[in-house]
C-alpha cells in the first residue's frame, strides 16, 4: 500500500473548525488530531476569525480547504486570491491546501457554488494547466477534492474519476477523496461508487472527507447536516483498504451539534480503518 | 441538430441559468441571449438522470444560489430582515444580487452595496429608514472584519506634555467608524438582536460610533458636538483645531467638561492607536 508522493503526514482524525465551536475549542482544548479550516473565512478579515485561528494553529495541525479557487473556470486565475491564500497558508503553517474540482463562476462573478465541470479533453487540458500554475503560485501542490454534483453534461466523454486521476498525475497535484461525495454523485448520476474508488491513484490521495447528506428520494443533497450513513462508512473502509489510511476529516455544516458529537462521529472512522489493517 | 459548446460557453450558459431569478424559462431565454446558444441548449448540453429532468437538475442549483445569497445577507443584515419580514427580505435579496452579484472570493463583501441599493430602490417601503438601518449594519460588519490595531493606553495619553496637546494628532484604530444617520435606528437594531419589543424608529438626526474592542463590536450614540470632535480627530486634525471647532459657541467650562469626558472615555474604549506630537 503506497503512501502519498509528497510524504504528507497522516494527521489522524480531524474536525472542520466551525464558528459555533470556537468557545469550546479555545476553552477546553479538546484532544483532536487536527483541524481543517475553510480558507476564505480567514483571508479577508483582520478581526476575530484570525485571532481565533492563530490560537488554534498554535496548538493543532491545520489544513486549509477552500471553496473559491475555481480551478476549472475558463476565466483568468484570481492572482490576488492566490496571493492571499499563500499568505494564510504560510501564517498557519498549513500542512496542505485543498479546494474542489469545480468552477465557481466566470466573467468576474462568483456564484459561490461548486459547479460541475464538463468532463472533456478540452476541459481536462485547461484544468491541468491551471492546477500547475496554482501550485507554482502558492508554492505547494494544490490538493483537489471530488465534488458532489446534481448535473451532468452531454459532452462529457470521460468519467469523473478518470478526469480526476489524470488531472492529479498530469498536474502533479493531490487528491482529497470525499467518500460521501462519491456516494452522493454515484446516486445522482448512476455510476458505481466502488469503481470510482478503485480508480484513484493511491500515491496522489492525501486526505479523506466524510460527511452526512440528505436523501430527497429523487436525488441526494450534500448537506453536511447529519451523521455519516453506513453505506458511506463501508465506502470509507473500502478506500482505506484499496488506497490506504490517510488523514481523515468529518465535515458538519448545518444543524451543527456540540463539538463532542462531531468529534465522536469522526472517531468512528478509526474502527473502519483498523479493520482494513487487521485484514 | 444538437449544439456543441466549448467549456467557456457551457460555463457562461450555466451561470446565467443559475443566477437569473424568476421562472426557469426566463433564465434559459436569458442564457441563450447571453451566449448565442439555441433555446434547445438545456437538452443539447445537459443530461437528465433516471429520476430528474434536465430542468429539475438545474433548479437544484438555481434554488441553492438564492438561498446562499440570502443566508450570507442575513448574517450581515439581521435587523434589516427583522424590519422587513421574511418575504420582503427574500425579494430584496433577489433584486439586489441581480444588480450587485458577488464579485469576490468571499461572501463577506456581498452586502457592501446594500445601503446604496436600498436608497435608490423605489419599490421599497420606508426605504429612508432602511437606508439608515443597512448603513448601521454594514458598518458593524466592516468593523468586525477590520484589521486589528494596538490601542493607545491611558498612560501613553497621560504622558503627552500639556503644551503639546494643541498640536498633537491622534490616529484612530482601523476598527472604528462614524455614522451620521437621519433616523434613530440603533435602539431598533439592539431590540431586534435581543428579540425584545421593537421601538418605533423616529426621524431624528443620530450620530453613532462603531468600534471594536477585544474582538467584539460595539456602537454608541454621540451628541452632535462629540461627533464633530471625533470626526475631526479621526480625519487627522490637530487636537487644538478639532476641539475649537467642536466646542465653538460653548462656554469654556462646558467645553472643557465635554472634551475631558470624551477623551477619557474614548481612550478607555480603545479608539486610538497612536499619538503624534
Amino acid at each position: 500500500m503506497s503512501e502519498n508522493r509528497w510524504n504528507y503526514p497522516d494527521l489522524g482524525f480531524g474536525v472542520g473548525l466551525r464558528t459555533v465551536h470556537y468557545p469550546y475549542v479555545l476553552s477546553q482544548q479538546p484532544k483532536v488530531d487536527w483541524f481543517e479550516i475553510i480558507s476564505e473565512n480567514y483571508m479577508d478579515t483582520g478581526g476575530r476569525p484570525v485571532f481565533i485561528l492563530d490560537q488554534v494553529a498554535e496548538r493543532y495541525p491545520v489544513v486549509m480547504h477552500g471553496v473559491s479557487l475555481s480551478i476549472g473556470s475558463t476565466s483568468e486565475l484570481d492572482r490576488d486570491y492566490l496571493s492571499k491564500l499563500k499568505a494564510l497558508a504560510d501564517r498557519v503553517d498549513a500542512r496542505w491546501v485543498s479546494d474542489h474540482l469545480c468552477w465557481t463562476g466566470v466573467g468576474g462573478r462568483n456564484v459561490h457554488d461548486l459547479l460541475p465541470m464538463p468532463y472533456t479533453e478540452e476541459a481536462l487540458a485547461h484544468t491541468i494547466a491551471r492546477a500547475r500554475e496554482v501550485s507554482e503560485i502558492i508554492e505547494r501542490p494544490i490538493v483537489l477534492e471530488n465534488p458532489s454534483s446534481y448535473l451532468a453534461y452531454r459532452d462529457s466523454d470521460i468519467t469523473e474519476w478518470e478526469f480526476l486521476a489524470t488531472l492529479a498525475r498530469e498536474a502533479d497535484c493531490g487528491i482529497l477523496l470525499d467518500v460521501n461525495n462519491v456516494f452522493v454523485s454515484a446516486f445522482n448520476h448512476g455510476f458505481d461508487a466502488r469503481e470510482y474508488i478503485a480508480a484513484m491513484p493511491a500515491d496522489r490521495v492525501v486526505q479523506y472527507h466524510l460527511a452526512g447528506h440528505t436523501n430527497k428520494g429523487t436525488h441526494i443533497l450534500d448537506t453536511h447536516s447529519r451523521p455519516v450513513i453506513d453505506e458511506v462508512w463501508e465506502l470509507y473502509r473500502l478506500a482505506c483498504e484499496t488506497i490506504g489510511g490517510r488523514s481523515t476529516l468529518l465535515e458538519w455544516d448545518e444543524d451543527i451539534p456540540e463539538f463532542q458529537v462531531v468529534h465522536a462521529e469522526v472517531l468512528k472512522a478509526r474502527a473502519y480503518r483498523a479493520a482494513t489493517v487487521a485484514a | 441538430m444538437a449544439a456543441h459548446a466549448s467549456t467557456a460557453q457551457i460555463q457562461e450558459w450555466a451561470q446565467v441559468v443559475i443566477t437569473t431569478d424568476g421562472e426557469i424559462d426566463e433564465a434559459l431565454g436569458a442564457a441563450s441571449t447571453a451566449t448565442g446558444l439555441p433555446g434547445s441548449a438545456i437538452t443539447d448540453l445537459t443530461l437528465p438522470s433516471e429520476t430528474l429532468s434536465e430542468r429539475e437538475r438545474l433548479e437544484i442549483y438555481r434554488d441553492m444560489y438564492l438561498i446562499r445569497m440570502r443566508d450570507a445577507l442575513i448574517d450581515d443584515y439581521p435587523s434589516t430582515l427583522d424590519f422587513l419580514g421574511w418575504d420582503a427580505f427574500e425579494q430584496l435579496v433577489a433584486d439586489y444580487v441581480r444588480v450587485y452579484p458577488s464579485r469576490s472570493f468571499t461572501l463577506n463583501h456581498l452586502g457592501d452595496h446594500l445601503p446604496e441599493y436600498v436608497k435608490s430602490a423605489s419599490n421599497l417601503e420606508r426605504r429612508d429608514v432602511l437606508a439608515d438601518l443597512t448603513r448601521l449594519e454594514l458598518e458593524i460588519t466592516q468593523i468586525f472584519h477590520a484589521d486589528e490595531s494596538q490601542a493607545l493606553s491611558v498612560e501613553a495619553v497621560a504622558a503627552i506634555p500639556p503644551d503639546a496637546w494643541n498640536t498633537a494628532r491622534l490616529k484612530p484604530i482601523a476598527a472604528l467608524g462614524l455614522l451620521s444617520l437621519r433616523h434613530a435606528v440603533t435602539r431598533y437594531h439592539e431590540a431586534a438582536r435581543a428579540d425584545s419589543p421593537r421601538p418605533k424608529i423616529p426621524r431624528k438626526r443620530t450620530y453613532v460610533v462603531v468600534y471594536r474592542k477585544d474582538y467584539s463590536v460595539y456602537h454608541i450614540e454621540l451628541s452632535a458636538a462629540e461627533y464633530e470632535l471625533l470626526s475631526a480627530v479621526v480625519a487627522g486634525e490637530r487636537l487644538g483645531d478639532a476641539v475649537a471647532r467642536a466646542t465653538r459657541g460653548m462656554k469654556p467650562q462646558a467645553a472643557e467638561t465635554i472634551v475631558f469626558k470624551c477623551f477619557s472615555e474614548w481612550v478607555a474604549r480603545g479608539f486610538f492607536t497612536s499619538v503624534e506630537y
